[in-house]
């Protein structure tokens, strides 16, 4: 084969490659920088002066500034409990556990890629509990009682759990912040 | 055999260079082609409300109102004049490539207003003069960066109530208290 040729494949080759394996360790499914707990992802290096390359790449390439760390703990799930990805044709139920946290906000983002607008958060101060005291959100796109997450549309979704002035232990990942399980209901 | 050694290495470093250009490299261009546009629509050391800005249209929590200020110390240090709303409120200052350089709330700040002068991190200015005034001095390491605040507004009253006390806020060239 031409030396030429065989240059062009090997620069061609070389190059998928670290770009393929550059946008992986961003979306944080290698490399240590993310951190899972059950279906919610976090980055604990997010907002430090500090910060790795690959959690500032994850977040300004997604056409993020995120804020300083001690003042947001953002965890963000994009499947179920049950490991499916989140559907905007079904209804989700997620029983909120008060975190150490100034206030909260639980919003639903379009998955990425998708532009549509993400609705309107349920936020801390701004729900209510049932009969058993329990704090229940409802996310989907057909009316719910109560504590009801309005998805815009039907597309595949996100959800983004910010916790703000929240206990510096969530972020350090010393202690698991309470985060809801998403358990999936009914679909249309 | 070592032909094949060698154009693996010639595959791996092309790997290992790309890989690195896009980690190092492509966040600090996508977020300086986001803050010339908006430098397009604001201009510098002006204050701007960005609801729904694409500067910021990525990853914002809906439940709060924003507000940001483009600096450009080319001029001189930039003072920030910040009115606090009651409800939660923060201060952040970035560089231009994103990276937080000081942040406050409400909490911290104990105040209905706070003043911040901006100025480069080997600027000639007096950052004595600012701080006896009361002023809280940020050393910024270039002549460009971001001062984004963000505020609790849950409902259209809390924005409108918000808004109003943003609206007292102030960016601009410094010219003391």
């Amino acid at each position: 084969m031409n030396t030429y040729v065989k240059l062009a494949l090997s620069l061609m080759v070389g190059a998928a490659a670290g770009l393929v394996s550059a946008q992986y360790m961003v979306s944080g499914a290698a490399g240590g920088f993310s951190h899972r707990q059950g279906e919610w992802i976090s980055w604990p290096s997010t907002g430090r002066p500090d910060v790795d390359p690959y959690t500032q790449a994850h977040f300004l390439l997604a056409g993020e500034i995120p804020a300083h760390f001690s003042e947001v703990t953002t965890f963000r799930a994009d499947r179920d409990a049950a490991g499916a990805g989140l559907d905007g044709s079904c209804t989700y139920r997620l029983e909120i556990e008060t975190p150490r946290a100034r206030w909260w906000s639980l919003a639903a983002v379009p998955d990425s890629g998708r532009r549509a607008a993400p609705g309107l958060p349920v936020v801390s101060g701004a729900t209510v509990h049932d009969a058993d005291g329990r704090l229940v959100v409802l996310v989907s796109a057909d009316p719910q009682p109560h504590n009801w997450l309005r998805l815009a549309d039907g597309g595949d979704f996100a959800l983004v759990l910010r916790l703000y002035d929240a206990d510096p232990a969530y972020r350090n990942t010393l202690v698991a912040a309470p985060l809801p399980a998403v358990a999936r209901g009914e679909c249309r | 055999m070592r032909e094949r050694w060698f154009w693996l290495c010639v595959s791996l470093c092309t790997a290992a260079s790309v890989h690195l250009a896009y980690v190092l490299f492509a966040p600090g261009l996508e977020l300086g082609e986001r803050i010339a546009a908006f430098r397009d629509r604001t201009g510098s050391n002006v204050l701007a409300l960005v609801d729904g800005d694409p500067l910021f249209a990525g990853g914002s929590d809906p439940s709060l109102l924003q507000a940001a200020c483009l600096y450009d110390l080319g001029g001189g240090p930039v003072r920030l004049h910040a009115a606090i709303p009651d409800s939660y409120w923060s201060l952040e200052v970035y560089s231009a490539k994103g990276v937080s350089l000081y942040n406050l709330n409400d909490r911290q700040a104990r105040a209905e207003a706070v003043d911040v002068v901006l100025r480069r991190r080997d600027g000639a200015a007096d950052p004595e003069d600012a701080a006896a005034a009361g002023a809280i001095v940020v050393d910024s390491p270039s002549d460009h960066g971001l001062v984004v605040m963000r505020a609790k507004a849950v409902d259209q009253g809390a924005r409108e109530e918000v808004r109003a006390v943003m609206a007292r806020t102030t960016c601009g060239p410094d010219r003391g208290a």
